[in-house]
């Protein structure tokens, strides 16, 4: 939450700002003049100055987000990839830590195109404290011959001082003509 | 003069802002995004039709005004539909038969919202809701329930936003 405080005390700060000078009292009886070609020109280069500026406060502050919101001591991050998918047709992924849901996400047709073209997906991105933690990732979709399917599976990690990366791949078992799931650990 | 300009262009930028601070759908901000599966069982996701014009309204069977609005979506449907505005409603009835029905019966597209996850995200409190994104994937126009003569009024609004 504090970076979402501090945008909002450094966005009040330039409300409160912009409103008092937007509205400084224009002198009685005084026409206000037009803008000359050049001025308007400079204007615009100014605008455009600031509207840079502006983006890339924007970029620092979500560098600042994430920094602050997920420290690289107690970050883990959990990425989807999928290999094959010929007997599997991903339909969503439910993910649980310590048996609490965490995120849960649907599937569409181009995501899982891009998944099966080598794309990764981060589906979760979160933090944990040192000490062994259950994983649970529940796949669902379509299995051989079109039938539903849903499938779980669980790691036991173990989280120590960094971050901790968790890849969730779904790849086909040739040998079974049956999709596996499996939780890896990155370190 | 151009010190009171830049404040005002400050403080126009900033009102949005704060307003998505508080949780509320806002004109000029990025609709918010999901996914949710059509009658068919196929999952459809917001961000993936950037580039269109997206009517988006929020619906369920027991609201009267509702229908009367899906009568008159279905006719700017067949004006706008092939021209880039894509129309997309979202039943909030926790049984998802209703979608599957009136997607049958209507011809738009019809979303099920039944764990009402996607209203929660767009703040509803009145149906119908009808969010209207630009092709850029903002909000630009927000209304809430539905008068006779609000059809006319989408029809201008999306001439105007196909004309951008």
């Amino acid at each position: 939450m504090a970076p979402n405080r501090l945008k909002l005390h450094l966005m009040s700060g330039a409300l409160l700002l912009g409103t008092a000078l937007a509205f400084q009292p224009v002198r009685a009886g005084e026409e206000p003049a037009a803008p000359a070609p050049a001025a308007m020109a400079s204007v615009d280069s100014e605008v455009q100055v600031l509207k840079d500026e502006v983006l890339d406060l924007n970029r620092e502050l979500f560098l600042l987000e994430e920094e602050l919101l997920f420290p690289a001591n107690t970050q883990v991050a959990v990425f989807v990839s999928m290999d094959v998918g010929e007997f599997f047709d991903l339909d969503s992924v439910q993910l649980r830590i310590d048996d609490k849901p965490v995120s849960s996400y649907l599937y569409t047709e181009r995501e899982v195109q891009a998944l099966l073209r080598g794309g990764v997906h981060r589906i979760y991105l979160g933090n944990l404290k040192t000490g062994e933690h259950e994983l649970t990732a529940v796949f669902t979709g379509q299995g051989p011959h079109d039938r539903d399917y849903r499938r779980g599976a669980t790691l036991k990690v173990e989280k120590g001082i960094g971050a901790k990366f968790v890849e969730l791949r779904i790849s086909d078992r040739e040998s079974k003509q049956q999709p596996e799931f499996l939780v890896k650990e990155w370190e | 003069m151009r010190t009171q300009f830049l404040a005002m262009l400050l403080t126009a930028n900033l009102l949005p802002a704060l307003a998505v601070a508080s949780g509320a759908v806002v004109p000029g901000q990025p609709a918010p995004d999901f996914a949710l599966k059509d009658a068919a069982g196929d999952n459809l996701r917001l961000s993936e039709w950037r580039g269109e014009v997206v009517v988006l309204a929020f619906w369920a069977d027991w609201c009267g005004r509702c229908s009367d609005q899906q009568q008159e979506l279905a006719k700017l449907q067949r004006k706008y539909g092939e021209r880039g505005v894509r129309f997309v409603t979202v039943n909030i009835d926790r049984d998802d038969h209703v979608a599957r029905g009136a997607a049958a019966r209507s011809g738009l597209l019809v979303l099920h919202d039944g764990d009402g996850a996607v209203a929660r995200q767009y703040d509803l409190s009145n149906l119908p809701l009808t969010v209207l994104v630009d092709a850029h994937g903002k909000v630009r126009h927000v209304h809430e329930k539905y008068r006779g003569g609000d059809a006319a009024l989408y029809d201008e609004e999306l001439a105007a936003l196909l004309q951008e």
